[in-house]
């Protein structure tokens, strides 16, 4: 009632305590992208562990997943672990991965490499786990969001429609689940409800996408169809941020798109985005055959870590 | 957070105007009190999850035989107190008792927002979704959905004529208003809107351009809007407001602004609101008032455009490019090389559009006399002049080339199509015969008018390319889209491009834009994300006049960091 009151008062609305979050709050001036590493098949998967140590994949490489430590340098990481496309660390300590060519999904014992089945003839391409044991992975060619209790093994379609579910990840509270669409315009929100299942889609993130000189002309400008939304991510102020042809874009937790950061130049394009390093203020991006990261202001939030309310008290 | 926001509210009132609710929002004796009813719409359809307030005034004297008026509010909530910026249940009861006013229904509706689902979920907020995105999913939900529920269950009946009912808002509240009616003219045919935010939350900067180039619709629109409003990485609220306001005075809409001091606040709105609400519902036609023009001065070339006894001149030579990127183009360039090159040495570049233009030694901007005289005192560095006319399809040149077929579709298309043919097909040429450097930090690009749009557009496309642009009375407006930029700048991460802009007060205001506020916004973007930036805003006309002087003055800025300081 207090809030009501005040803000009635002041006569914003909602939008005073719809917080802003500029370019300003995520660059630090004078910060650019630092290449990681070159010469690689073609990087995805992006992820951290709790530490704050980076790990991504070659998807062409005979080794798989490497590791990037605290000290920046570049190490194999277990072995056999190829073809993947996406993974996520457990709460359990396991690694959970998408091995598309494959057709399944896996989880990983990262102490032993051995690596166990979860799924059978599916087409996984990146995915998310809640700190429950939630797992959704998104099934780009069926159009298709699929959930699996990791604790169970049950399997089920969570959503079917979206042209080209790509990126996927969950709000620092891990109530919303967020998913890219490669194939169309929006980013799409979901509540996770407490069986797993997702209820209330809405296209809550609108991104930015390259114009279209060519198109027939109209009284506004045209635009691409898709700007080829791929990985996704969350801070630990709740923005969503999302790799795209045009760069990373973010969106606050309302959904308003805040900020494009495009890629170094000359890149052939980016797959997905992360945060690591010490205190996770590192902005990782795959980039085909390379990896970039920058340092940034604000901070990642880890999935594995249990639910974190946001904006993060300081 | 509640400290910051009572921090707020204090301080907006010591820096502010003084603007309180006026005796029409006072409770007066006598005057019959309407009822205000609460309620709870939380199994919404067109936004599936939500759960909202809404409040329904029903004035004292509403008699169902005769149809009433109806006034929507976002943010309801603020409105419908009584103690809040607008007290509207109070308003209405003076107003209709005084008979200034019709008897009018009011509806109060919050926006929706989706509970978490568990303890310490976060709820998902759908405010910005709802009021800011540019569709007809809110107003559909209030005309569909909300309102026939609303009727039915107090028995309520509005009059047929749009112009019966308005809607309203603050902030984002107000661009969902005037969405409302932009859609849906023939529920509401009338907007009170406050501090709008006609800026890029969800796209809604685009109106101003919208209006200029549709039908016009049968709708009367109030915007106030406070000098002190915002300017933020959504955009600019009191340029914003301007643009759409100009955009009305260009299509004749019946319509109203009213500045206020303020910043981003209701009271301004609040205070005037009784005033706004019977000229909404006036019956009588408004009629709109031309804002006066400023003089031109004259504008008059210094020594740096004249020529000087002892500067060494540069030679200028003529030559034809077809195009591959513009497939079946031809079209004129001249190369202006100074004396002080030495083929040894890649000399800088720099690259103009309509090049004829700029070519010319009687011309307005003369920038082969300007390059002399600045090159040889040092200021600008041994820098080549590509002046390039924009392509043409067709045996013969037309005498006018301005007139080129093709100069809309390369310089005021939004994209990269013109720096890949800059960069792949222009420099490459003209670097058979000389040496030009690569670097980002030798090459600049200047335009007029859609050349200006141009020049920009290809460092906004290609900053490892190009990192210097001069553009005068650019046409930053919706030729083909180029009213983006002013919204991308400020939610792109700043490019290392320095950019020199000229506009005059007295450029065009036509179909496609107002470029003087076109040029505005850009300015107020650049300098929000604090680009390396310079803005000058002169009386000037839509040509090159202004812009043609001030060039060795813009070559300066533009080159400063070549130059050595002594």
């Amino acid at each position: 009632m207090k809030n009501f009151l005040i803000i009635g008062l002041l006569g914003l609305g909602g939008s005073a305590v719809s917080q802003d979050m500029p370019l300003s709050q995520v660059l630090i001036p004078g910060e650019k992208w630092q290449l990681v590493v070159e010469g690689l098949g073609f990087s995805d998967a992006p992820t951290a562990d709790d530490k704050g140590n980076f790990y991504f994949s070659d998807l062409r490489s005979e080794q798989g997943l490497y590791r990037v430590g605290l000290d920046a340098k570049v190490v194999p990481f277990l072995k056999d672990a190829t073809g993947i496309s996406g993974m996520k660390f457990g709460s359990d300590g396991k690694l959970y991965a998408c091995r598309a060519r494959a057709r399944e999904l896996v989880s990983i014992d990262v102490k032993t490499s051995k690596i166990t089945v979860l799924a059978k003839d599916v087409q996984p391409n990146d995915l998310v786990v809640t700190h429950k044991g939630y797992l959704y992975f998104t099934e780009t060619p069926k159009k298709q969001v699929t959930f699996v209790n990791t604790k169970t093994g049950a399997l089920k379609a969570a959503d079917i429609g979206i042209t080209g579910p790509n990126g996927i990840c969950l709000s620092p509270d891990q109530g919303t689940l967020a998913v890219s669409d490669f194939r169309g315009k929006f980013c799409w929100a979901f509540r996770v409800e407490s069986d797993g299942s997702l209820k209330f889609k809405q296209p809550y993130m609108t991104m930015r996408r390259k114009p279209d000189p060519g198109a027939e002309r109209s009284v506004l400008p045209k635009f691409k169809p898709s700007c080829r939304g791929d990985g996704m991510i969350a801070d630990a102020y709740g923005r969503y941020y999302v790799t795209t042809e045009l760069g990373v874009q973010y969106f606050d937790p309302t959904g308003r798109i805040s900020g494009v950061i495009p890629g170094p130049a000359g890149i052939k394009g980016m797959t997905s985005v992360t945060f690591a390093g010490p205190k996770l203020e590192f902005m990782y991006i795959t980039c085909f055959d390379k990896v970039y990261r920058m340092k940034t202001r604000t901070r990642g939030v880890l999935y594995q870590n249990g639910p974190r309310n946001y904006p993060p008290r300081k | 957070m509640k400290t910051i926001l009572f921090f707020l509210f204090t301080c907006g009132l010591a820096l502010a105007a003084d603007y309180r609710p006026g005796p029409d929002a006072q409770r007066r004796e006598g005057v019959p009190r309407g009822k205000v009813i609460e309620g709870a719409w939380n199994n919404c359809k067109a936004f599936p999850g939500t759960t909202r307030s809404y409040w329904v005034y029903i004035p004292a004297q509403y008699d169902p035989k005769q149809p009433a008026n109806l006034m929507v509010f976002q943010d309801g909530g603020g409105f419908v107190h009584e103690n809040g910026h607008t007290r509207v249940p109070v308003v209405f009861d003076n107003l209709i008792h005084k008979k200034e006013l019709p008897v009018t229904i009011g509806l109060f509706v919050n926006p929706g927002s989706v509970p978490g689902a568990e303890a310490g979920n976060q709820q998902r907020r759908n405010r910005a979704f709802e009021y800011d995105t540019v569709s007809a999913d809110y107003v559909n939900f209030i005309i569909d959905e909300l309102w026939p529920a609303v009727a039915k269950e107090h028995k309520l009946v509005v009059a047929k004529n749009p112009r019966a009912r308005a809607i309203c808002g603050n902030s984002s509240g107000g661009i969902a208003a005037f969405t409302a009616a932009w859609f849906r003219p023939d529920f509401f045919g009338g907007v009170i809107s406050h501090i709008g935010s006609f800026t890029n939350i969800r796209g809604g900067y685009v109106y101003p351009m919208l209006i200029r180039k549709t039908e016009n619709k049968n709708i009367r629109v109030l915007l106030q809007e406070g000098r002190r409003d915002l300017d933020n990485l959504h955009g600019h609220w009191p340029l914003s407001n301007r643009q759409l306001s100009k955009a009305l005075e260009f299509k004749g809409y019946e319509h109203k602004m009213v500045w206020g001091e303020e910043g981003h606040s209701g009271r301004h709105g609040g205070s005037i609101f009784p005033e706004s609400a019977k000229w909404i519902f006036s019956a009588k036609k408004v009629k709109n008032v031309k804002e006066a023009v400023p003089k031109i001065p004259q504008y008059k070339h210094s020594k740096d455009s004249e020529r000087q006894k002892g500067v060494p001149r540069g030679e200028v030579t003529q030559h034809i490019l077809e195009s591959k990127i513009f497939k079946g183009t031809r079209r004129e360039y001249f190369v202006y090389v100074p004396a002080q090159y030495k083929p040894e040495q890649a000399a800088c570049v720099m690259v103009f559009q309509d090049g004829h233009a700029y070519v010319k030694e009687d011309g307005d901007v003369r920038a082969p006399i300007v390059f002399d005289n600045l090159i040889a005192k040092g200021e600008m560095p041994v820098t080549i002049g590509v002046f390039v006319n924009p392509g043409h399809r067709g045996a013969a040149f037309p005498d006018n080339r301005w007139r080129a077929n093709n100069r809309s579709f390369e310089y005021d298309s939004l994209g990269d199509q013109y720096a890949r043919f800059v960069l792949e097909e222009l420099l490459p040429a003209v670097s058979t015969k000389y040496s030009l450097s690569e670097k980002a930090a030798d090459r600049a690009i200047c335009g007029a008018s859609s050349g200006g749009i141009c020049a920009f557009t290809v460092a906004w496309e290609r900053p490892d390319a190009f990192s210097k642009v001069y553009s005068m009375i650019g046409s930053f407006t919706n030729i083909r889209g180029g009213h983006v930029y002013p919204s991308w700048i400020r939610k792109t991460a700043r490019k290392p491009v320095k950019v020199f802009l000229q506009d005059g007060r007295n450029d065009l205001d036509n179909t496609h834009g107002h470029w003087p506020l076109a040029n505005e916004q850009m300015a107020a973007a650049l300098a929000f994300m604090k680009w390396d930036t310079k803005f000058v805003y002169g009386e000037g006309k839509h040509n090159l006049k202004h812009g043609g002087i001030i060039l060795p003055e813009a070559l300066r800025w533009l080159w400063a960091d070549h130059v050595k300081k002594d």
